[in-house]
C-alpha cells in the first residue's frame, strides 16, 4: 500500500480508474461503518468518489492520496450524518443495522461466533466512539493518523478508544481490546 | 467469552460488513460514468454562462455608445482643431447628432445633458473658444460617473435588506417557489432540488466548494467573505424548513436560526 500511496502522490500518475480499484472497496466498507445502510453507502461512495475527481487538482500531495480520501469520505458521512436526508431515512428505516446483516448461509454460521457479537456491539457505540474504534482496530490507523484526520488532538482519540472499549465491556464482561 | 485482539476484530468487521466483496465491477463503471456526466454538465452550463457574459457586454456597449457616444465627437473636436476652422463644413457626421440639434433649434429650453453640448453649431462654435468646449467636453465626462452613482446605491439597499430581520420576517413556512423566487432570485445553489441554499452578502473573491448539500460554510460567515447563508427545505413546491446560518461576533459562534414547518423557531450555536 505504501508503494501505490508513493506513486500516486506523483499529480502525473494520477487516475480515478486507478484510485477506484485501489480504494472503492475498503472505502465503501468505511462509509458503511458510518451510514449502517447499503442503499445509502452507495450513493455516498459514488459522491466521495466524484469529490476525489474533482478536487484530484487541489490535492498537494502534504498527505498520502489514502489519507485525503479518507478525510473526504469521512465528513461526507457525518455531512450525511448531520443532514435531513439522513433523519427522514431513521423515520422510514428504524433498524438499519437488522436490515443491514447478511443473511446468507455463510455469514450465519459466522454470527453465531461469539466475537461477532462484539463486533454487533461495536455498530451499535454512539459515533465518535464507533469512529474511533473502527479507524484503530478495523482500519488499523495510528492514533496519530486518527487524530489527524478526525482534526482532534491524539488524546482525544485514546480517550475515546478508552471509552469505546469501555462501553464494550459493559455489554461483554470479557475480551482483550489489546492495542 | 473467548479473548479478542486487533486482528479478530478486523476480521470480524469485515465479515460483519460483508464477507464477500462489496465494491464491484458495476459499482466502478456506474461511478466512472457519473463522474462522465458530470464533465458533461459542467462543459454544457459554461456555454451559456460565456454567450450570456458575451451577449452583457455587447448589450452594455450598444447602450454605453448610445449614452456616451459623443465623447468620440468631443475627442474630435479636441484632436482636429481644423474642424473649427473650417466654416464650410460641418463639424460632426455623426447623424443622429444632427437630428439632435434639429430638436435642440426647435426646443432650446431643453436641459439634457446630450442636448447641452450639442446645442453648439457651426456657427457658434466658430465665435466660441476652445477652452468653452473643453469645458463643456467635461461637463458631459464628469456628468457620466453620476448617473452610475446614482444608481449604484440603489442596488447597494437592495442588498442590504437581506439581512437575517429580513429574512425572519418575510420567509415564511409554506411559501411557493414562486414566492421566493420574486423575493430573493435565484439560489446559490440547488435550484432543481429539495434544498435551496442562498450566500447572502458575499465578497466578490467568495467561493464555497460544499461537501454536502446542506453544509455550512462556516469559514466563510467567520472570515466575512459571507453574512448569510440560507437553506429552504422543500416539500410539494412549498417551504418546509427554513435555516440562516450567520456568524455571531459577539460570541465567535456560527448561529443557525430554524423555523420549522410547524411555525416553530429555534437558533443553535455551532
Amino acid at each position: 500500500m505504501v508503494k501505490y500511496d508513493r506513486v500516486l502522490t506523483n499529480k502525473e500518475q494520477y487516475n480515478i480508474e486507478q484510485i477506484l480499484d485501489l480504494y472503492g472497496e475498503e472505502i465503501k466498507r468505511l462509509i458503511f461503518t458510518y451510514s449502517k445502510n447499503w442503499s445509502v453507502t452507495e450513493d455516498l461512495t459514488q459522491d466521495v468518489f466524484i469529490s476525489v475527481y474533482k478536487n484530484l487538482d487541489s490535492f498537494k500531495g502534504n498527505s498520502t492520496i489514502k489519507s485525503w480520501i479518507y478525510s473526504i469520505a469521512i465528513n461526507r458521512c457525518k455531512d450525511y450524518l448531520k443532514s435531513w436526508n439522513f433523519k427522514k431515512v431513521l423515520l422510514t428505516d428504524r433498524f438499519p443495522i437488522l436490515q443491514s446483516t447478511p443473511k446468507t448461509p455463510e455469514s450465519t454460521i459466522i454470527f453465531k461466533d461469539e466475537s461477532q457479537e462484539l463486533i454487533q456491539r461495536v455498530f451499535l457505540l454512539p459515533l465518535k466512539l464507533r469512529e474511533a474504534i473502527i479507524l484503530f482496530y478495523y482500519k488499523e490507523l495510528t492514533i496519530k493518523e486518527i487524530s489527524e484526520l478526525l482534526d482532534v488532538k491524539e488524546s482525544v482519540v485514546k480517550m475515546r478508544l478508552h471509552r469505546g472499549r469501555e462501553k464494550l465491556k459493559l455489554s461483554i464482561s470479557e475480551g482483550d481490546w489489546s492495542e | 467469552m473467548s479473548k479478542v485482539n486487533k486482528k479478530e476484530i478486523r476480521k470480524g468487521i469485515d465479515l460483519y460488513i460483508s464477507p464477500s466483496e462489496v465494491f464491484t465491477m458495476e459499482d466502478k463503471l456506474k461511478i466512472m460514468n457519473a463522474i462522465q456526466n458530470t464533465e458533461k454538465i459542467e462543459k454544457k452550463s459554461l456555454l451559456p454562462k460565456i454567450l450570456s457574459a458575451a451577449g452583457i457586454t455587447s448589450l452594455a456597449f450598444i447602450i454605453m455608445y448610445i449614452i456616451i457616444g459623443e465623447p468620440q465627437i468631443d475627442t474630435s473636436r479636441e484632436l482636429g482643431e481644423q474642424v473649427l476652422v473650417d466654416t464650410d463644413k460641418q463639424p460632426f457626421t455623426d447623424t443622429s447628432v444632427n437630428s439632435n440639434q434639429a430638436v435642440e433649434k426647435e426646443n432650446p429650453d431643453s436641459t439634457s445633458i446630450i442636448s447641452d453640448d450639442f446645442d453648439i453649431t457651426p456657427e457658434e462654435e466658430i465665435i466660441q473658444n476652445t477652452p468653452i468646449i473643453q469645458d463643456k467636453t467635461k461637463d458631459v465626462t464628469e456628468k457620466a460617473p453620476e448617473e452610475v452613482k446614482q444608481e449604484a446605491p440603489v442596488t447597494q439597499v437592495e442588498k442590504e435588506e437581506v439581512t437575517l430581520n429580513f429574512l425572519k420576517e418575510n420567509l415564511s413556512i409554506g411559501m411557493t417557489t414562486e414566492q421566493v423566487y420574486s423575493l430573493l432570485g435565484t439560489p446559490s445553489v440547488g435550484d432543481q432540488t429539495e434544498l435551496w441554499r442562498y450566500d447572502i452578502g458575499t465578497a466578490t473573491d467568495y467561493s464555497f466548494i460544499s461537501q454536502g448539500e446542506d453544509h455550512i460554510d462556516s469559514e466563510g460567515l467567520i472570515n466575512g467573505k459571507l453574512k448569510l447563508q440560507l437553506f429552504i427545505r422543500w416539500d410539494s413546491n412549498k417551504t418546509h424548513t427554513i435555516s440562516v446560518a450567520y456568524h455571531d461576533p459577539a460570541d465567535h459562534y456560527i448561529d443557525v436560526f430554524h423555523r420549522f414547518q410547524d411555525g416553530t423557531e429555534k437558533t443553535d450555536s455551532k
